[in-house]
């Protein structure tokens, strides 16, 4: 799939165009992403998801600033990618990584020093749920609470976007409920733009407005959730003439469940019923069956992979 | 570039060991030695090493330590360690998308630099309570030291030889440590290529001739010997321009490197 936009448009928050990275050369050259282009609205939660190296990563240290693109450009807020531009970005990469031997509210003060937010740190403590550690030496920290500490390192800039990478991993239950609760809350409540990279699907179904869906450095797909989940449903019926219907409808059908799947556009179901009913077909059951995010992730990261 | 600064700072007085070993060890070392150097000599003769003492030029000629190897070696640590820090705990992914990498360098080189000046005015302060102390605990009260303009003069040359010999030790290791993302590789290469010119120099005798190593140390040292001990003026002056043309050449080596270097993992 192919997106078609203009580089840095006006109401993204985010925007790449035809970004192009390869690592290493000759025969053992990788390519990380090729030709890639999505913009990320503003104000939404926009998700990232694909496989182990699809470039999820490489594209988030590209925003960053920390990995160079061979080609193509990135936009944040309509102006080139640039320490100025990057100061409207709040960003968690990766795991979190913290120096030890700071308290939590050391590193905060110390980023919050640099774009004079100083008066936020506890706040952003509160914020984020470690407040009460606020003092103790990130050393001493379980993964869950470096998580906290990544997104507020992230949020203490004042930011108007922020850039999380699997910002639940290592949260417990009740921890990866509060985190999605933060994440929709910055997005509904403050406007923040949040791009969220996830290996959990159904978080990003849970949170994101929008998704795209990167495969070997492209982009495999992009929209609406809802849209992207409606676009792969399936009717299913169960009748009582299976065998003859299967070889009615022929390839957009198969059976399964114990009744058969019929692939076709939702708007064209009441047609389908109203014809299997003229033509005497006894119709027990008919249900539309949308698919989860996973069929979806797996139908576009899988199908065409030789 | 003051919050860069702080959190620099902060960095380091949380890192005791790093702080001591790296900047604090060369200069109290260096008084522990004259302490034990004029103790053994008192044990021996009964009285101090010399009559009158002009503190500042002794405190000038103790700034020479900032040639010697194992003071290198230390330096080097303290020096790479402030810029591994951030390959270690793969920090650089909070400051990257701040700061701009020239200010990052410019503000580690900068911390480097300053911890190294607050070393060497350590060495100066200790040179010069020890030499008080000498001489109030050998009865001779003050008239045992004395403070000269000339003295004045050798201790600002000196100080500004040491700092200078010690910025281009700076650019040499933080370039390494950026080039190697290692502390060990850099750290290794400055204390060998220091103790190599040790022993060129003894091997070459160069000492009293106008040639010079074209390496930092041996640099530092004709330098010093011209404008402290009225040395060779033309090895003085090669020192100088060698020993500019080692920091402008590594610094910028060190700022280009990491400018373009791909932080794909720290």
């Amino acid at each position: 799939m192919s997106v078609l936009m203009e580089p840095g448009a006006v109401d993204a928050a985010l925007a790449v165009h035809a970004v192009e990275k390869r690592f290493g050369h000759g025969a053992s050259v990788v390519v990380a992403l090729d030709g890639l282009s999505l913009q990320v609205p503003a104000g939404r939660v926009y998700g990232l998801l694909g496989p182990n190296g699809a470039g999820k990563s490489t594209l988030l240290r590209i925003v960053a600033g920390l990995v160079r693109p061979d080609r193509g450009s990135v936009h944040i807020f309509g102006a080139p990618a640039s320490v100025a531009s990057r100061q409207r970005l709040g960003m968690l990469v990766e795991a979190a990584s913290f120096y030890p031997f700071l308290t939590a509210r050391e590193h905060l003060e110390m980023f919050a020093r640099l774009s004079d937010t100083c008066a936020f740190v506890d706040p952003v403590l509160r914020r984020v749920g470690i407040l009460s550690a606020a003092d103790k030496k990130v050393s001493g920290f379980s993964l869950g609470m470096k998580q906290q500490l990544g997104i507020g390192c992230a949020l203490i800039g004042r930011p108007d976007a922020i850039v999380l990478d699997e910002p639940t991993n290592g949260l417990d239950p009740d921890g990866i409920l509060e985190m999605r609760s933060l994440i929709r809350e910055l997005a509904a409540r403050d406007g923040i733009t949040v791009l969220l990279s996830s290996h959990l699907l159904d978080e990003v179904e849970r949170v994101c407005h929008r998704v795209a869906i990167l495969r070997r450095g492209q982009l495999a797909a992009e929209g609406n959730v809802a849209d992207l989940l409606n676009r792969d449903g399936r009717f299913w019926l169960q009748v009582e003439e299976t065998d003859t219907l299967l070889a009615r409808l022929g390839e957009h059908a198969q059976a399964g469940d114990g009744g058969i799947y019929v692939r076709l556009p939702r708007k064209d179901v009441p047609d389908l019923i109203a014809s299997l009913a003229a033509s005497g077909i006894r119709i027990h059951e008919a249900k539309w069956v949308k698919p989860d995010l996973e069929s979806v992730f797996l139908s576009e990261t899988r199908d065409l992979q030789p | 570039m003051r919050a860069l600064l702080s959190g620099e700072m902060l960095k380091l007085i949380r890192q005791p060991a790093i702080l001591f070993w790296g900047y604090l060890a060369v200069p109290f070392f260096v008084l522990l030695f004259r302490l034990g150097l004029e103790m053994l000599v008192f044990v021996r003769t009964g009285r101090g090493m010399g009559d009158t003492v002009d503190i500042l030029s002794s405190a000038a000629k103790t700034l020479s330590v900032s040639g010697n190897a194992v003071g290198h070696l230390l330096f080097a640590i303290g020096i790479a360690c402030v810029f591994f820090t951030e390959y270690r705990y793969a920090t650089w992914r909070h400051l990257v998308p701040r700061c701009g990498r020239p200010h990052l360098f410019a503000a580690k080189f900068l911390i480097c630099l300053l911890c190294l000046a607050a070393g060497l005015v350590l060495i100066v302060f200790g040179d010069m309570a020890l030499n008080l102390a000498v001489s109030l605990l050998s009865g001779r009260g003050l008239s045992g030291v004395l403070i000269s303009f000339e003295g004045g003069r050798l201790l600002v040359l000196a100080f500004a030889i040491a700092l200078f010999e010690l910025a281009v030790l700076t650019a040499v290791v933080s370039a390494l440590t950026i080039l190697t993302r290692s502390m060990i590789a850099a750290v290794i290469f400055s204390f060998v290529l220091t103790l190599t010119v040790t022993l060129l120099q003894l091997y070459l005798d160069l000492a009293n001739t106008a040639e010079i190593l074209p390496l930092p140390a041996s640099a530092a040292s004709a330098l010093r010997d011209w404008l402290l001990f009225h040395g060779n003026a033309e090895a003085g002056h090669l020192g100088l321009v060698v020993l500019s043309g080692w920091l402008a050449a590594t610094s910028a080596l060190g700022l280009v490197a990491f400018s373009r270097q791909q932080l794909t993992s720290e």
